[in-house]
């Protein structure tokens, strides 16, 4: 049952992916990492940043599907933990449909390049 | 002759234009402005005659600070550099910082991580490196630094709580000769809410060099509209052939390329100076060369800008430096711009002299 569930996962994991025009390039340290369109590198860990609308709270987010905050990064903003790396991206499409988010995205790991 | 004659009468023009400046009888001739031994050579501010003679630098290479220098230092003014760390104990910025923040270890070392590490230490001594008759001058050589340490691998959360803590630790202008061309929503959220809605409303001005590949500028972090873009120029006073270009760009400054830009290295044996262990000069084999130098430039200015007139937000210190830049290079600007020198490059002396 278990491996079922990984199968659907990681299944609806690279449907998305296709979606956002992400190339998988290797996993390190729970972290994958992905080449985009333009050729560059993002990391996708198990964190994904969410803004909600004014005075709204993420409680019945967190409780529905089993996010851990970590903290406020911003105003109405919030840093959340899923469950694991391979469930983030599925819990950003899934976040989308709620009209009170304003947005909500990984918690991408990008290359700092220097000028 | 004509043509001091000429360059006095500016200099008369913009010192009587200026709020608070009045003339000291300053010239160009007047050397004694400055005791550190490396200002001639700091072409991008000053135009020493034989310095600009020997390396053939158009006479308009540098951006008009000088009638400036004297009034306006930075005194005041809190400037955040966003880096992968500095010297702190540099003799040049050790008495300029107030503070220090290392998103890493969340604890004030702002250290470079590496012996060759140099970037973030050259960039604070175009700003803020203290006029001491040790070496160079900054163009704000009196404001007070906050210096923001990031990692080469950055997550967008830990982006978004280095540009927080700038606000917290009191920033009036935030320095970031870095980008990742790939900005993300929630970064560029709050790059926007801090631009626009920090300092109660005024907003902090956000500067971004917008890279050396001599491509479009694309969904980098300089592309966001609130901050202030900031691509490169020559000896030659024309865009350096690397500086990134697109409809973002808003202005250009020195940025180097046939010679370098005169800053800082991480003193004695670490950074990367070839010529002077503690300073990366203008013909160093590995100098400062790049918008990363050009940005530094413009913050420098907007912290003369702010020490001027504190209420300035950071709206009006965008489309002053706009409107006040100089219209260089062949290129026909359309509506006051294009998109290789944005709106024109930084003329330090005539920005100071708009007012409100």
């Amino acid at each position: 049952m278990r491996i079922l569930v990984l199968i659907f996962l990681s299944a609806t994991f690279f449907v998305s992916l296709a979606v956002d025009n992400l190339h998988f390039l290797y996993e390190e340290k729970n972290i994958a990492f992905y080449e985009d369109q333009n050729g560059f590198v993002l990391g996708i860990s198990d964190e994904i940043i969410v803004k909600v609308e004014n005075q709204k709270n993420i409680e019945f987010l967190q409780e529905r599907f089993e996010l851990k905050k970590i903290g406020q990064i911003a105003p109405n903003t919030y840093l959340l933990q899923t469950r694991s790396f391979i469930h983030t991206i599925e819990m950003v499409q899934l976040l989308k449909e709620y009209d009170y988010i304003e947005y909500v995205q990984p918690n991408f790991v990008k290359k700092i390049i220097y000028r | 002759m004509i043509k001091n004659t000429i360059f006095a009468l500016l200099l008369a023009f913009f010192s009587g234009c200026s709020s608070g400046s009045g003339s000291d009888g300053q010239s160009l001739e007047d050397k004694n402005f400055t005791t550190d031994p490396l200002f001639f050579s700091q072409w991008y501010i000053y135009k020493d005659e034989e310095f600009y003679a020997q390396n053939l630098i158009d006479d308009n290479a540098h951006i008009n600070l000088i009638p400036m220098l004297r009034n306006y230092s930075g005194k005041g003014v809190k400037v955040a550099i966003i880096d992968d760390g500095f010297d702190v104990d540099h003799i040049e910025l050790h008495d300029a910082i107030v503070a220090s923040y290392d998103i890493a270890t969340n604890s004030s070392d702002v250290r470079h991580s590496n012996s060759t590490h140099y970037h973030g230490t050259a960039v604070a001594g175009i700003i803020g490196a203290r006029k001491n008759g040790y070496g160079i001058e900054g163009i704000a050589y009196d404001a007070d630094l906050i210096l923001l340490k990031h990692t080469p691998n950055m997550s967008d959360a830990q982006t978004i709580q280095l540009f927080y803590k700038a606000v917290q630790l009191g920033a009036d202008v935030i320095n970031c000769s870095w980008g990742t061309g790939n900005v993300s929503l929630a970064v560029k959220d709050a790059i926007i809410d801090i631009s626009t809605n920090a300092k109660n409303g005024q907003g902090i001005p956000i500067i971004f060099a917008v890279g050396n590949s001599n491509s479009y500028i694309g969904n980098d972090e300089s592309s966001i509209d609130e901050v202030i873009a900031v691509g490169s120029t020559d000896k030659y006073n024309l865009r350096a052939w690397y500086s990134n270009y697109g409809e973002s760009l808003d202005i250009v400054a020195p940025g180097g390329y046939y010679l370098g830009i005169t800053t800082l290295d991480a003193s004695s044996s670490d950074g990367v100076a070839i010529i002077d262990e503690d300073f990366l000069l203008f013909d160093d084999p590995n100098a400062f060369i790049g918008s990363s130098a050009a940005a530094p430039i413009v913050t420098g200015v907007v912290a003369l800008l702010l020490e001027k007139d504190p209420s300035l937000s950071a709206r009006q210190i965008e489309f002053i430096l706009q409107n006040s830049a100089d219209k260089i290079g062949s290129l026909v600007y359309v509506d006051s711009r294009n998109d290789f020198y944005g709106y024109g490059k930084l003329n330090a002396a005539k920005a100071l002299a708009v007012e409100k």
